[in-house]
This record gives structure tokens, C-alpha cells and sequence, in this order.
């Protein structure tokens, strides 16, 4: 029996996938402590370089094996790092920020390491999708200052 | 042309007893300038436990910029079992993934955020494949229950890529290495509609191209 399967990839026609930039690619961070917060000095950019706005979504993820930086290894939680906001609109030709946080549980267990997580930012319009995964790679004080 | 900055990074928050520690080390920071000061006037004796530890960040500022074309396909009714794949010069299209950066990017593929009406969400059947030359990625995408959300997915046949998930499904990288600046390359795909009567109905998802740096 054939049946009809009504297919439709998600997006409206004559919405572009367009083109998009960012300058926040890899952060490196040194001597976080257990317990800390830190905001990180530069923002997340999204710079929307076709003609139609998009809707931009950010996550932090675990990274894939292949993703890791030699030295690092994935992050335990991917919610250690905050986003001031992590759904926006950016309009064509313009750029939109969002501040990154990373609060490390104050636990002994994480002295001395080094962990990578991903920064994945994505369009959330239209059928294709395309954004970014950014590195930030972070290494925890080993001593604990009393 | 890419930049690096170093620098100290000034801690937003820290937990309560941290918060006193840091308060501490306020006052001990206040109390140290005077006695520097003082040190500097007399013997510029400045104790090697005094110093502040700081938490340092490295950036690297470069431009990662990445285009797909095209921003959509819409197949309209197939028959269940069909297969659809797209076709070079033709309807419907392949993928253009271009590296407009200069430099070089890995480009990775991911299926997300699966949208259907009645489509039975516990047997999992829809195949997505991409190829790319003599390589060729599977997608199985999974209806998630309530049908909203991230599919399962995986990946099957002959694959160079990493099999390995990601929060929005699996994710693989686009065959033949890193895109160079300026790269442009043609990834072709084919879809596997399920052959069974329980799948009728629309099935909407969005295929994710994302650029990371290769360097």
C-alpha cells in the first residue's frame, strides 16, 4: 500500500539562511577557583550578515570526544556556564551580545583541572540552521586558599 | 587576521566564605598598598605572600563567518518508503556550506529540534543521509515523545565522522577536512521517507550546519 506522507522541511520559503559571524571563538581562562564566578571579558557576538533577522538560541554543551582540546577534558556540568540571555534577535547587519558567565562549584574534587565546554550558538529559523561552536577552555586553581 | 589578548579577570561572584576571603583580602589589598608604600619610601621590602592571585583569560578574536544555501526545501507528499535525494543542478538542491572567514573552519552537521503531527513518536524510522563524494551520513531520526524537541538519532553506513552526540543530536563534520578561507563545498543528501502506515502525516525538522574553528 502507498500512502501519501506530506513531507515538509521546517522553514518558509524566501527565508535565508543567510550568513553569520562571530568573534567568539576560543576563551581561555587560567587560575579559576572552586566557588567562583567569573564573568568572561569579551561577549558573545552574533553578527547577522544576511538580509532577513534571525533568531539566534545559545547553549552551553558537553563537547564531543573530537572537540577536545589536547589537556582538556569535558566539562562536568555544561550548566556551570550562564548566559545573560540565550534566545535573540539579530537584524540584518547588526550585532548582538550576550554576556557569559562560569560559576565552578566550590568542591575540592575539581582542584587542578581543566575542562573545555562548548559555546553552541545556532539560527532557530528556517529548515537549515547555522551558527557556531566556540570553544572555552578553563583551568581551576589547584590550591585551595584558606 | 586574528588577535590574542591577555589579562587579569576580575571575579563576578564568588560563594559566601569566598565572598569573606575576598573581602579579607580587600582590606589585606589596602593595608599592603599603604605598607608598600611605606616600603617603597623605606626599603621597597614587599613580602612575596602578599601578592594578590588573579584569575588570567586568554582571547582569541577572529572572525568566524559561515553561509548555507539553500535556507529551504519543501519536498510536499511523498509515498511512504520513498526516497527522495537531491539533485545537482537540479530540485531539490544540495547543500553550499562556504567558509567566509579567513581562516580555517571545521563545519559540522547536526539534525535538531523534530516537529511532526501524526507521526507515531515510538518507532523511529525516518532516515536523513548527507553525502559528500564517497561518504555518506545517515541520520535515523527518532521521534521524540510529545514530538518537540531534539530527536535521537543515529548514525549508520560508511562514515569518516564522529558518531558521537551532541545535546542537539549527533553531530558529524562535513567530509574532507577543514574548510579553508573562502572554501566552498556541495554537500549532497538523501532522505528515506519510513515505509510504514503509522509515519503519515508531516514531519518538519531543521538540519544545523555549525563552524568551529580548526586551528
Amino acid at each position: 500500500m502507498v500512502l501519501a506522507l506530506p513531507f515538509l522541511f521546517m522553514g518558509a520559503e524566501g527565508v535565508s539562511a543567510g550568513e553569520l559571524s562571530t568573534q567568539f571563538v576560543e576563551v581561555t581562562l587560567d587560575q579559576v577557583k572552586i566557588g567562583q564566578s567569573v564573568r568572561l571579558h569579551v561577549p558573545l557576538s552574533i553578527t547577522n550578515l544576511g538580509a532577513n533577522s534571525t533568531r539566534i538560541k545559545v547553549d552551553a554543551v558537553t563537547p564531543a570526544p573530537f572537540e577536545l582540546r589536547d589537556g582538556y577534558e569535558a566539562i562536568p556540568d555544561p550548566s556551570w556556564i550562564r548566559f545573560e540571555r540565550d534566545t535573540f534577535t539579530v537584524e540584518p547587519n547588526e550585532t548582538a551580545l550576550t554576556d557569559v558567565i562560569l560559576d565552578v562549584p566550590y568542591d575540592v574534587a575539581y582542584l587542578g583541572k581543566r575542562y573545555q565546554v562548548i559555546v553552541s550558538s545556532r539560527s532557530i529559523d528556517g529548515m537549515v540552521g547555522i551558527g557556531f561552536r566556540s570553544r572555552v577552555l578553563f583551568s581551576i586553581d589547584a590550591v585551595v586558599e584558606y | 587576521m586574528q588577535q590574542t589578548f591577555r589579562g587579569d579577570l576580575i571575579p563576578e561572584t564568588t560563594n559566601l566564605s569566598q565572598r569573606r576571603k575576598g573581602k579579607m583580602k580587600q582590606q589585606f589589598r589596602f593595608l599592603l598598598a599603604g605598607v608598600s608604600l611605606i616600603g617603597v619610601l623605606v626599603c621597597h621590602a614587599i613580602p612575596a605572600e602578599a601578592q594578590v592571585h588573579t584569575t588570567t583569560f586568554q582571547v582569541t578574536l577572529v572572525s568566524l563567518s559561515i553561509t548555507v544555501t539553500p535556507p529551504s526545501i519543501t519536498l510536499g507528499s511523498k509515498a511512504a518508503g520513498a526516497t527522495v535525494r537531491s539533485v545537482q543542478g537540479g530540485s531539490p538542491a544540495p547543500f553550499r556550506v562556504t567558509n567566509n572567514s579567513d581562516i580555517d573552519a571545521i563545519v559540522q552537521i547536526a539534525g535538531t529540534n523534530a516537529k511532526s503531527t501524526s507521526v507515531s513518536a515510538d518507532n523511529p524510522s525516518w532516515m536523513l543521509e548527507i553525502t559528500n563524494g564517497a561518504n555518506m551520513f545517515r541520520f535515523a531520526a527518532g521521534v521524540a515523545a510529545g514530538n518537540d524537541g531534539p530527536f535521537t538519532a543515529v548514525l549508520e553506513g560508511p562514515t569518516s565522522g564522529d558518531t558521537t552526540f551532541g545535546n542537539a543530536g549527533p553531530i558529524v563534520q562535513v567530509p574532507g577536512g577543514p574548510f579553508g578561507p573562502g572554501d566552498s563545498r556541495t554537500v549532497s543528501w538523501e532522505l528515506v521517507l519510513p515505509n510504514s502506515s503509522t509515519k503519515v502525516g508531516t514531519q518538519e525538522f531543521q538540519i544545523l550546519f555549525q563552524a568551529a574553528s580548526a586551528t
